[in-house]
This record gives C-alpha cells, structure tokens and sequence, in this order.
C-alpha cells in the first residue's frame, strides 16, 4: 500500500501548480532519477544511519526521482520525490514521499538576490549539495547531519537524573539533512562573497508540520577567494519543540524554547584533491534545566582521484555531548560520544554508474560498543 | 659500449640522416596528399537533420539540485543560461582503397576553451594522434574529464588561466565534461581521416579529396549516419546527402 508523507493535500496543491504552470509556459520539464542498489554485511541490522522516518543510506534500494522545468528565465520549479526501502512515517509501511517541491526567482538581472520558496533544502553549512549518492563519494552522511540524539522535540527531562537515563535514546538530529522544511530562502552572490537567509517554519532538528508554532531562521556567509578555496560561516536560532511537548513550566510556551546552532565549513579543492570539512555547536534549550543540552560535532573528508573514474574517500566525523551533574553531582556526558571513520573506493564505469565499496566503522568512546558496516554499492543516474 | 647492447651497424651520424631522410619522405607523402585532394575531387550535398537537434534552450541550466552557479562567475554574458546554439554536422571520408591517410598536422593546435561554463567549440574534430589543450578561461574551477570508450581522461581541477592538453590515440566520438558544472558538455571527434569538414547552417557541405575510393559519413551529435562507399575519378565530383 502506497502513502505519503507530506499531507496529501499539500502535494496535491504542488503537484497540481506544477502541472498547471508548466504547460502554459510551453516549458519543457526535465525528468531525472538516481538509484543506489546496495549491499550491507557486518553489522547490517544496526540503525545508526537510520533517520527519524526510516530511510537509510545504506538501505538495499534508494530511488529519488527530480523534475525540473523553467517556466521562463526567471522562474523555475522542482520537484524531489524519494523512495526508501523500508523507510517509514507513522505506519510500517514503504512508501514514496516528497522530499521538495519549490521555486526559484531570480527577479531581477543579477545574482544578488534570489528567492527559494517552499519545501526547500536545508543550507546550513556545506553539506546539502553534496548528500547525493553520485555526489557523495561514501554512503553515509556526517554524524552532524543525521545522527539522532538523545535530545527529544516531544519529551522534556525535568531533571539531569531523567536525562541521564536517556542517554541511548534516540531523538533528534542538530542537523535533519534529508527532511526539507517549509519556507523562503533569500540568497546571492557578490565578489568573493555568497550569503543566504532561511525562514523557516521548523527547525532544522525537526523539520516536521506538527512542529511548534514558531519559525526559524538560518544564515549563512561564505566567502571564496580563490577558485580552490571556500570559507564559510553558518547559524540557526528557533523553535524546535512540537506542539504537543508536555512537561513545560507554567508560563513558558513551546515557542519560547530555542534550539541554536553555529558552524564554519571548509572547501578545498584542486586537481585531483577534494578536502571538504564542518564544525558546528549546537545548544537546545531546556526549560526545566539550568543548563543547555549542547553538543559539537565535525568531520573532515578528504577525496582523492586515482586515475579517470577511480577514487579514494576518508571522512573522519564526530558528535561529543556536554558534561552535566546528575543528582549526586556525578558527571557524565548525556550522550554517547561518538566518533566514525568511513573509508572507500570508488568506480565511475560511465558518467551514470558507479559503484563503491566503503567500510564504516563507529565507535562509542564512553561505551567501547563498535558498529561496523561494510557496503557495496551501485549508484545508477539516468 | 656496453657488452649487452646491439652492435650498431650505423654511425650516430648515420642514423641521424636515416630519421631525417624518413621524415622528410613522410612529409613529402603528406604534402603530396593534401595536394592531390586541393586538386582532387570533391564530394559535396546536403545533410538533413531533424529539427529537434538543432537547438537545446533550457533558461535556468545554472541551477540543479539546490544548486544555483552565479553568472558573475564567468568570463562572459549570459553564463549559466544555454542559449540557442547551432547544429553541428560533420563530415568526413575515410579511404578504403591504395590511398592511405597521412597526418595532417593542423596549423594551429587544436583547442577546446572552458569559458562562460561551456565547452567552445561544442564540436571539435581532430585526427588520431593528435594533442588537444583545454584552457580554462572562466574565472572559476573546472574538472574537465570523459569516460568514453575512445578514451577516459580527467584533467583535474584547474583555475583561469591553466590549459592542460592530452593526446587522442584512438578513433572515437569522446563525450567531454565537466565535474563541477553538470551541463557543461562537448564532443570530440577522432577520426582516422585528414578528410573532414563541417556543414554550414543550411545543411550543406563540400569536401576536397583526392581521387580514390571512399566511405562518407555524416554526423551530428550522438548520431552517425551509415557509410556512402564511392569511387572519385581526378577532377570528378560527385553528390551525397544525407539524412537523419
């Protein structure tokens, strides 16, 4: 049985402008599809790739299907749908569902400024462009950017005891990179310099419509002096509780609870060499605590070509969480550093197929627990 | 000398008159070829092509995935938007008699410039054996690189300014692209012919030879047509269209 995610009578609505607009602008629309078949050993049944709604970089079978067409010059629409093997929302079943669906306007004859309006792509720090699997030269993503805490967007910890019970629960990400929110991107390029401005309905924790009633906003400025080299510098301030969080103290609302996050990225790129890295510090208010629930997380990935078509890939990632005093005054992390280093190869036998083969390996510092996976897979574009 | 190498049977002067004495011949072989086609024979006509090929507008081409690549980023107007562009065809005549094909070593080495993100010249056609550059005229990166049967290849990343050049040893259509920018793309044909032309705007062609027996082609852009096998008398011409 086939559902979607997104309320049907949102995607009825894009799907219906985007039919509605295309043909009368004689515009052509341009299909295309990105498959990943894979294959997991080791420890093939962990969950720590898993995002909130079930879907999986390292699942058997990805497919993501786009459609794209400019209506005129200055006004395009998109469409994103993915299909998960085993990917789920509220029931267990598999399912397509829409991943975004926007516009871009470029309104006037500069690139200065220019909008994104609707289920948009998430564009803190650098990472958004490259989650494709015939981008991305690994299967996994960085821990920062899916990785589920033990942070929660429904239930809050009343005191550091209840937290520290919870540290192998599985919450939110900092990051919710393959959940796109509702909203209006602003963004534009001058000199050296390329900047946007992101207002959101939801946070980039969770990205969800039932989320709390307050809005979000992300930044990002990033400058690139020379061809090889690109800096750039992220934050986020909003809501991330849901509607129906409970347990908040009288008077505060779940509007008034913040998640904030700042970042820096780093390209590096030349020749055969590709050095891409991200380093952020995250904060989600606790009402109940005198403390925050702060987290940082990075990775570096380095991607070197062989020879035409041949490629190695290394990313070191790490997510390490706060020290708090529990009752006793008793220290602990409330949760489980995590450090992760995937390695790989890679194989383009044609522009559209290519296979890899990646290791990751994952290792609880506090815990000493390891999780490794072992992967093939094939990336098909057409 | 050493024990192991040949005795030689030639002083080193010798063997420098020897390699000079070659070349020559073979570019007297060469110029006597290229003469013989200016006042050889010709093969001239019309290519049709469908009118789907002969254009490819696509006004946001700057944007995928998320992706918008500013205009200010090229070295020209109108970057990041395909405009119009003409078809191209080409023709050429491969022998299949006593004449062989020399090399023709093109005045001008042959080059394919990255600039306002597209390949320039969209069609490019060489002889096997020859070295084609890539310069990098935009005032960003490109990764210029094929997976091609006819040859795999990548350049790397390089900035404006740099030309990397690589040699085409087998004959082939070779898809050319660029890593960075996805709708950057281009042809390189490798015949094993001197023999070749392209077409004007209205399809029509003419191709100087020398007398002989030959297989005509004709191609536009992922398409090739079946061979024309003819026969060419000294100062004979003859017609062939094509169609696609």
């Amino acid at each position: 049985m086939i559902r979607y995610s997104l309320p049907l009578y949102k995607f009825t609505f894009l799907l219906c402008v985007f039919i509605a607009t295309t043909p009368l602008a004689a515009a052509e629309v341009d299909f295309s599809f990105l498959t990943t078949l894979g294959y997991t050993s080791l420890d093939r049944d962990s969950k720590i790739n898993t995002n909130f709604r079930g879907d999986d970089p390292f699942h058997p079978v990805r497919i993501t299907a786009f459609a794209e067409s400019w209506i005129n010059p200055r006004f395009g629409v998109f469409l994103e749908f993915l299909w998960d093997q085993g990917a789920y929302h509220s029931g267990g079943d598999t399912k397509p569902r829409v991943n975004g669906a926007y516009a871009v306007a470029r309104p006037w004859d500069t690139d200065a400024l220019l909008f994104k309006i609707g289920l948009i792509p998430w564009n803190f720090g650098a990472w958004a462009p490259r989650t494709y699997g015939d981008v991305n030269p690994l299967v996994g993503i960085p821990l920062m950017h899916h990785y589920r805490t033990p942070a929660s967007s429904s239930t809050i910890s009343a005191t550091y005891d209840e937290l520290r019970d919870r540290t192998d629960a599985r919450g939110i990400p900092i990051l919710y990179d393959a959940c796109w929110p509702f909203g209006i991107t602003a963004f534009g390029f001058s000199g050296d310099f390329e900047y946007l401005l992101m207002l959101t309905k939801e946070s980039p924790s969770s990205p969800r419509s039932y989320t709390s009633r307050g809005g979000n906003v992300v930044g990002r400025v990033a400058w690139n002096p020379a061809a090889a080299f690109t800096l750039g510098t992220s934050f986020s301030f909003g809501r991330y509780l849901t509607r129906d969080a409970g347990m908040l103290p009288e008077g505060t609302e779940t509007h008034d609870v913040m998640q904030k996050i700042v970042g820096a990225d780093l390209r590096y790129s030349r020749g055969w060499t590709e050095i891409n890295g991200e380093l952020v510090r995250n904060w989600w208010e606790n009402p109940l605590l005198d403390k925050d629930l702060a987290t940082t997380a990075g990775y570096v990935e380095i991607k070197q070509k062989i020879s035409a078509g041949l490629f190695l890939a290394t990313r070191y990632d790490r997510i390490t969480f706060d020290e708090l005093s529990d009752g006793s005054g008793k220290k602990f992390t409330w949760g489980y550093n995590l450090s992760r280093f995937e390695t790989g190869a890679g194989y383009n036998f044609t522009r559209n197929i290519l296979l890899k083969l990646v290791w990751q390996h994952n290792n609880y510092e506090d815990e000493g627990d390891d999780v490794d996976l072992l992967n093939t897979q094939l990336v098909l574009t057409f | 000398m050493s024990i192991c190498s040949t005795p030689s049977l030639y002083s080193h002067s010798d063997r420098i008159f020897t390699v000079l004495v070659i070349r020559l011949l073979n570019n007297l072989t060469v110029i006597a070829a290229l003469a013989s086609a200016a006042a050889g024979a010709t093969i001239s006509g019309k290519v049709k092509v469908p009118a789907s090929t002969e254009s490819s507008s696509q006004p946001g081409s700057g944007y995928s995935r998320g992706v918008y690549s500013p205009t200010h980023k090229s070295s020209g107007e109108n970057a990041g938007h395909t405009s119009k562009k003409a078809v191209n065809i080409i023709i050429w005549a491969e022998p299949t008699g006593d004449i062989k094909a020399p090399f023709h070593k093109p005045a001008k080495k042959p080059t394919m410039i990255q600039q306002n993100k597209k390949f320039v010249p969209h069609v490019l056609v060489v002889q096997t054996g020859s070295v084609v550059d890539f310069p990098n005229l935009d005032p960003l990166y490109h990764n210029v690189f094929s997976y091609s049967r006819a040859k795999r290849f990548d350049l790397g990343r390089y900035e404006q300014g740099k030309s990397k050049a690589i040699s085409f040893d087998q004959p082939g259509v070779i898809d050319v692209f660029c890593e960075i920018h996805e709708d950057m793309h281009a042809y390189l044909l490798v015949l094993d012919t001197p023999w070749f032309t392209s077409a004007g705007t209205d399809g029509s062609y003419e191709l100087k030879v020398p007398a002989g027996a030959y297989r005509v082609f004709a191609w536009i852009p992922a398409r090739r047509s079946e061979p024309v096998e003819l026969s060419l008398e000294e100062s004979s011409s003859r017609t062939v269209d094509f169609s696609f």
